[in-house]
């Protein structure tokens, strides 16, 4: 069989339900408006495959739509996951908050490497806004996690949000696999690749908990 | 079963809910025996006991959480009820009932029958509005939003119950229960309440139950895997579509997926868009399909109100997951190297120019191949990717924490029998269990020898030391390097430069990074990090020049901690 990727990346959509995750997934998705698809038995409408430096990349999007309410968002769902959209509704205070929980959620699930990114969805409704540009940047900054806004309905930043993350799994791959690989970089400094979030405060925080 | 297990096992989660329709007291709960003989089902293991048939629970304890309840209308009543695992030889003990009394069986007719109800209750007009994931949810899908509490709570008494026990053969045995009554839902097609269990057996605070999963039969885990394989979303949940398909009526499906469908649905086609009524209606006429089963089951109301006790107040089911996290935390401490952030895998899993990455389900079948590979590699450079899960059980030889300590000094590391906790033989590792020392550097390699992953100039400064404060220390200039996981200092030979040929080229220090972990110092130079060993109460802070070098040293220090694994038990076995 052909593969028409070269490599493949597992994300996942996470935030409260209402906030636009699954409007960001059709509006990135290849096949976001080919609806038959959707209960299709299958068939997975959440991919889009990109190019990246010349790589294709097949992003395969995870979304919970719908069930956010259940807790079923264990330690299986997170498994294998490569980068993590966390999403807020720029017009839900509560949303907003929620996503402290949603990386404490993270952090005891998934890998501890995963690439994440924090998107303030619906900036297009300005007028109803309850949490400012600013406070995401700020949290962004607490978190050492990149940070947009997007708008899924005018279609704003939601390639850039995509690719930037899968940019940034790709970099960390890629430094890896040097790094684990005995003929290079073995001997004198490593090259200064690290661009992850590290969070050293709340990680010796959590191991206080003991 | 064993009965032995219900000394340390009687706790049950009872977090009650108080606009809850069941509102039934807590104090006169013990059921009365003749509803033994009213019902038509054998009560299988029940039979023998005299005092299963009640169910009297005491209260979830919520710690230092406790004080959000304090508005609670029935904070009254709930205070009658003790914290948990203080339950043993109370004198309530003759009335308290726990989920290991009841038969699997059992549990699974009486959920069964309590979910299909609350599930065949789910209107039309909830669903095509995507009413549950509103803000005004509860008005607008309220037989929606009660449908997937009850979901929450099965899984959030699940891990409860799983947790009260109190050693790793214990929560193994709950374990093993729970995965009969998941086997039971899945012979009743209860898949509602089967995957609550299974989530349960997958969240944060038991998969990462390494020592429990070790306990559990080689049978029970292949059953869990069996059960857990149609839960996943691979291919737009494939599985669980497919088998849906194939089976018949009576069945209570997982209600996650048709909610899926519906606000992709809603999404793709827009009020007023032509396909939305029929798309949707799709979804509805399955749905009513399996509103439409029966089950003969005859009801046990002892059972179903011990079911029913369990409850949760929504809000504060981040408390409840926190508190079960925490109580997990101290049942089975992580390791303190790089392991503090729960079930961990790897990016490097998936190989860049590669293949679909296949996503193992089950923690035990992880558990079996990294054990396989874990047996090489162990303090090698080298990082092997397996589930965290795998490599705490490596390196849990080296949790200290306050709950172990002390039988950690009496215990050799690795010779834990996973099975009963006896001692097995000394192993050589326990050399490496002195952690961290400073050594003469005669002991160690020859400078020629070591690969360098990692160096630079650094100050070092030593802040507590065995848990004592040093308050006359100063700065001391090192060139550090460092190897696999040790850190080499060489002494300065000169006042300044930072350049390696201002350093001596012997070593007058080594530290294995064992038990240590790196931080950035809070308050201080940006480019101030500090290493911390908890356990040997030892503290050093380091200057790295610039606070991208510390950047760059806590990285590497993390990255390797992060991977420091202890040799495998002798008698761990490898499933696979």
């Amino acid at each position: 069989m052909a593969k028409t990727y070269d490599c493949l990346f597992k994300l996942l959509l996470i935030g409260d339900s209402g906030v636009g995750k699954t409007s960001i997934l059709f509006r990135f998705s290849e096949d976001a408006f080919n609806i038959s698809f959707i209960s299709t038995i299958g068939i997975d409408f959440k991919i889009r495959t990109i190019d990246l430096d010349g790589k294709k990349v097949k992003l395969q999007i995870w979304d919970t739509a719908g069930q956010e309410r259940f807790r079923t968002i264990t330690t299986a769902y997170y498994r294998g996951s490569m980068g993590i959209m966390l999403v807020y509704d720029v017009t839900n205070e509560k949303s907003f908050e929620n996503i402290k929980n949603w990386i404490r959620n993270i952090e005891e699930n998934a890998s501890a490497d995963v690439e994440k990114m924090i998107l303030g969805n619906k900036c297009d409704l300005d007028s109803q806004r309850q949490v400012s540009k600013e406070r995401g940047e700020q949290l962004a900054i607490e978190y050492q996690i990149k940070f947009v806004e997007t708008s899924a309905k005018d279609s704003l930043n939601v390639e850039y949000a995509f690719y930037t993350l899968a940019r940034d799994i790709k970099a960390k791959m890629e430094k890896k696999q040097e790094a684990s690989n005995p003929s290079g970089g073995r001997s004198g400094v490593h090259k200064p690749t690290l661009n992850d979030a590290r969070k050293p405060v709340t990680w010796l925080s959590r191991c206080s908990v003991l | 079963m064993p009965r032995d297990i219900l000394s340390d096992s009687l706790a049950v989660l009872r977090i009650v809910e108080h606009e809850d329709e069941e509102n039934w007291p807590l104090e006169d709960k013990p059921c009365k025996i003749n509803h033994k003989k009213q019902s038509t089902i054998p009560l299988n293991s029940q039979q023998s006991f005299t005092k299963d048939d009640c169910a009297c629970y005491y209260n979830y304890g919520h710690g230092e959480n406790g004080s959000n309840r304090q508005h609670d209308s029935i904070f009254h009543y709930k205070t009658n009820s003790l914290p948990a695992a203080c339950s043993i030889n109370q004198s309530w003990d003759d009335i308290v009932c726990s989920a290991l009394r009841l038969s699997p069986d059992d549990v699974g007719n009486q959920l069964t029958l309590l979910d299909l109800p609350c599930f065949k209750a789910i209107k039309p007009e909830e669903l095509t509005t995507c009413g549950w994931t509103k803000l005004n949810k509860l008005t607008v899908a309220p037989n929606v939003v009660a449908f997937t509490k009850r979901f929450n709570r099965v899984s959030f008494w699940t891990v409860q119950e799983i947790l009260n026990g109190q050693s790793p053969k214990a929560r193994a045995e709950i374990m093993a229960h729970f995965i009969k009554v998941a086997k039971k839902l899945h012979e009743l097609n209860n898949l509602h309440s089967l995957f609550a269990v299974i989530s349960a057996l997958h969240s944060a605070s038991i998969y990462r139950l390494t020592k429990t999963w070790a306990c559990l039969s080689k049978k029970d885990k292949q059953q869990f895997d069996k059960l857990a394989e149609l839960f996943g979303e691979t291919d737009n949940w494939t599985a669980l579509r497919e088998y849906l398909k194939s089976i018949s009526l009576p069945c209570i499906p997982y209600l996650g997926i048709f909610l899926t469908d519906l606000v992709y649905i809603d999404i793709a086609h827009p009020a007023g868009s032509p396909h939305r009524v029929t798309k949707m209606n799709i979804v509805l006429k399955a749905l009513e399909r399996y509103q439409s089963s029966e089950y003969e089951i005859a009801p046990l109301p002892h059972v179903a109100n011990f079911l029913n006790s369990v409850r949760y107040i929504e809000e504060l089911q981040k408390f409840v997951e926190d508190d079960q996290y925490k109580l997990s935390l101290k049942l089975e401490p992580p390791s303190p190297v790089g392991s503090c952030a729960g079930s961990k895998e790897s990016v490097k899993e998936t190989v860049l120019q590669g293949n679909v990455t296949t996503f193992n389900i089950s923690p035990s079948h992880k558990l079996g191949s990294g054990s396989l590979r874990l047996q090489g590699t162990s303090h090698q450079g080298k990082f092997i990717p397996t589930h965290r899960k795998c490599r705490s059980l490596g390196s849990n030889i080296f949790g200290k924490s306050h709950t172990e300590d002390k039988m950690d000094e009496k215990t050799p590391a690795g010779s834990v029998n996973l099975l009963d906790d006896t001692l097995l033989e000394s192993p050589s590792s326990v050399a490496c269990a002195k952690m961290s020392q400073s050594l003469p550097h005669s002991n160690i390699t020859k400078p020629e020898d070591i690969q360098c992953d990692f160096q630079g100039c650094v100050k070092r400064k030593t802040i507590l030391k065995e848990g004592r404060k040093i308050s006359l220390s100063s700065w001391q200039r090192y060139w550090l390097q460092m190897s696999g996981n040790m850190l080499f200092f060489y002494g300065a030979k000169s006042f300044k430069g930072t350049n390696r040929s201002d350093f001596r080229s012997e070593r007058c220090k080594v530290l294995t990074l064992v038990g240590w972990i790196a931080v950035w110092a809070d308050g201080d130079a940006a480019d101030a990090f500090q290493l911390i060993n908890h356990h040997s109460g030892t503290v050093y802070k380091f200057k790295a020049g610039s606070e991208y070098a510390a950047k760059q040293w806590i990285a590497k220090i993390e990255e390797v901690t992060n991977k420091i694994v202890k040799p495998l038990p002798a008698n761990l076995m490898s499933f696979e």
